[in-house]
């Protein structure tokens, strides 16, 4: 009966992103808005792809009349007017479909926009499925959101995009945090000789920042501590690769100073494919698939920690 | 940087074990061929890394943190918990508390466990007590309650570990 006492309190906003196209962000984030759902959370699922978006066949649902282009557009004016139920109980979509091809990076103002009505949705958790890449928008999307999850796989490609995506997050937190803490024009001197000094990580940059302005240093650490990522490992196919995500949460704990929690691994499993065929939520078709119960996990231990958000 | 604890990301002044343990994971971590750090540095900053690393263990161990390595005391046959003699507990229903009661009867500490296991006292300790939340996802959550069940010569384990898996189906979850 948790969803009665969270009816009160504003939403919960996660974003599933990583910078690769194709590693199961919208499989992920598809199914764990069901797992949500069938706990009797409140969910809001939103295709933040805005150059592809595919989350409505993901859940069952054929391309509804109402989507994100109705806002861009201004046939709607408000982001509630285009959710459209999915008849999973407790589960409701926001789709991106046909949006328009200029849409991928809309008006500043406009995203601006977009982002207050995401946290203000009258939902227990607000779930953004992100496009590839490290456009703008992804990125915003990513770090205005309360959960900012990153899904990998085990491939050197899909590694790559993803720390290029950290990064971009990671530096445009840091320039908003270095304005935000009024510091002088040395820190932004610092940031432009980061190599010529030899600085050689983003930990080490901001230690340097905090040489130079002992205050402002410490507004800057404190805003980046915040940025907490988490990580999911998809399509794991041999043992080794289970020691992929604590290692990668060394390397970013290490090399950006970012603590990056490691969620869990996510097995190959054709039934996810066999799904997506059937249109269906693989929860549903295959509920006992190591998909489904990879999925059950991941969602149980981003709840955990939610309730512990709540108390911040 | 050049504070060796804080190259290697330790609180100043931790042992030597500790320091070491830090030092072979990051120089696995930035191996030439390690996947985990593929592409987040060039080859030059990647040697510079290692050779930092290294400086910084070397230092560590040059410098000798003259303080023994701490073990907690404890007197020899202390046991963790009372005995108990009461019936099992279901292990269809409570996977988690079957396997605490029957380690308990045969005498075994989580320590003893943990040191034919390989998996760590906290984490036997999550996987007796049902802690949902803190168990790790199920891929590994399986292999180390079919290994637990294993040590202890639970009839059957497979069972057991389906058996625990279901607890986290939502049907059994919270609600
Ligand atoms: N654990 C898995 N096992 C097997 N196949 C998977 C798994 N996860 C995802 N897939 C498959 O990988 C393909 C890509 O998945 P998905 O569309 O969710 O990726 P995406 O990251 O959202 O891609 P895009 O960036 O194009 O939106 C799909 O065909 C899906 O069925
Ligand atoms: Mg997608």
């Amino acid at each position: 009966m948790e969803s009665a006492v969270l009816k009160r309190r504003p939403s919960r906003v996660w974003a599933v992103g990583g910078g690769k196209g194709g590693v199961g962000k919208s499989a992920i984030s598809s199914n764990l808005g069901v797992a949500l759902a069938r706990r009797g959370y409140r969910t809001v699922l939103v295709d933040a792809d805005l150059g592809g978006a595919n989350l409505h066949t993901m859940v069952g649902v054929p391309a509804p009349s109402r989507s994100l282009t109705e806002l861009f557009t201004r046939a709607a004016g408000n982001l509630s007017e285009v959710i459209v139920p999915t008849g999973i109980p407790n589960l409701d979509l926001i789709s991106g479909a046909h949006a328009l091809l200029d849409m991928a990076n809309p008006k500043h103002l406009q995203k601006q926009k977009i982002i207050r009505q995401l946290f203000t949705l009258d939902a227990d958790i607000v779930l953004l499925d992100l496009s590839a890449g490290t456009s703008f928008t992804t990125i915003d999307f990513f770090l205005a959101a309360h959960e900012p999850i990153v899904v990998v796989i085990p491939t050197p490609t899909s590694i790559e995009n993803a720390y290029h995506f950290l990064k971009a997050a990671f530096y445009r937190r840091l320039k908003g945090a270095i304005v935000r803490s009024g510091a002088g024009p040395l820190v932004d001197v610092a940031l432009e000789q980061k190599l010529a000094r030899g600085i050689r990580s983003p930990r080490e940059l901001i230690r340097h920042i905090t040489e130079l302005d002992a205050v402002a240093g410490a507004a800057i650490a404190g805003e980046m501590t915040r940025l907490r990522p988490k990580l999911i490992v998809n399509q794991i196919r041999r043992q080794e690769e289970l020691t992929l995500g604590e290692q990668m949460a060394d390397a970013c704990r290490d090399f950006f100073g970012v603590e990056m929690n490691f969620l869990g691994g996510i097995h190959n499993d054709d039934r996810v494919v066999y799904s997506i065929q059937l249109k269906r939520p693989a929860l549903e078709a295959y509920p006992h698939s190591p998909f489904a119960m990879a999925i059950e996990g991941l969602a149980l231990r981003l709840l955990a920690q939610h309730k512990e958000g709540d108390n911040e | 940087m050049n504070d060796p604890y804080e190259v290697l990301g330790l609180a100043r002044g931790v042992g030597l074990m500790e320091a070491e343990r830090a030092y072979q994971r990051l120089r696995e971590l930035y191996a030439e061929d390690s996947l985990a750090t593929y592409a987040l540095l060039g080859s030059d900053e990647r040697r510079e890394r290692l050779n930092a690393i290294e400086q910084a263990f070397r230092e560590i161990v040059a410098t000798g943190n003259q303080r023994p390595i701490a073990f907690p005391e404890r007197p020899e046959n202390m046991s963790d918990e009372p005995e108990e003699d009461g019936p099992l507990p279901d292990p269809v229903q409570h996977p988690g508390l079957y396997l605490g009661r029957l380690r308990r009867r045969t005498g075994l500490q989580l320590r003893d466990l943990a040191e034919r296991t390989k998996i760590s006292p906290s984490k036997l300790e999550n996987i007796e007590q049902e802690r949902l939340a803190q168990l790790p996802p199920p891929v590994y959550l399986r292999g180390f309650v079919l290994e637990y069940a294993r040590c202890l010569g639970v009839p059957d384990p497979r069972q057991l570990a389906e058996n625990y898996l279901r607890l986290l189906a939502p049907a059994h979850g919270e609600q």
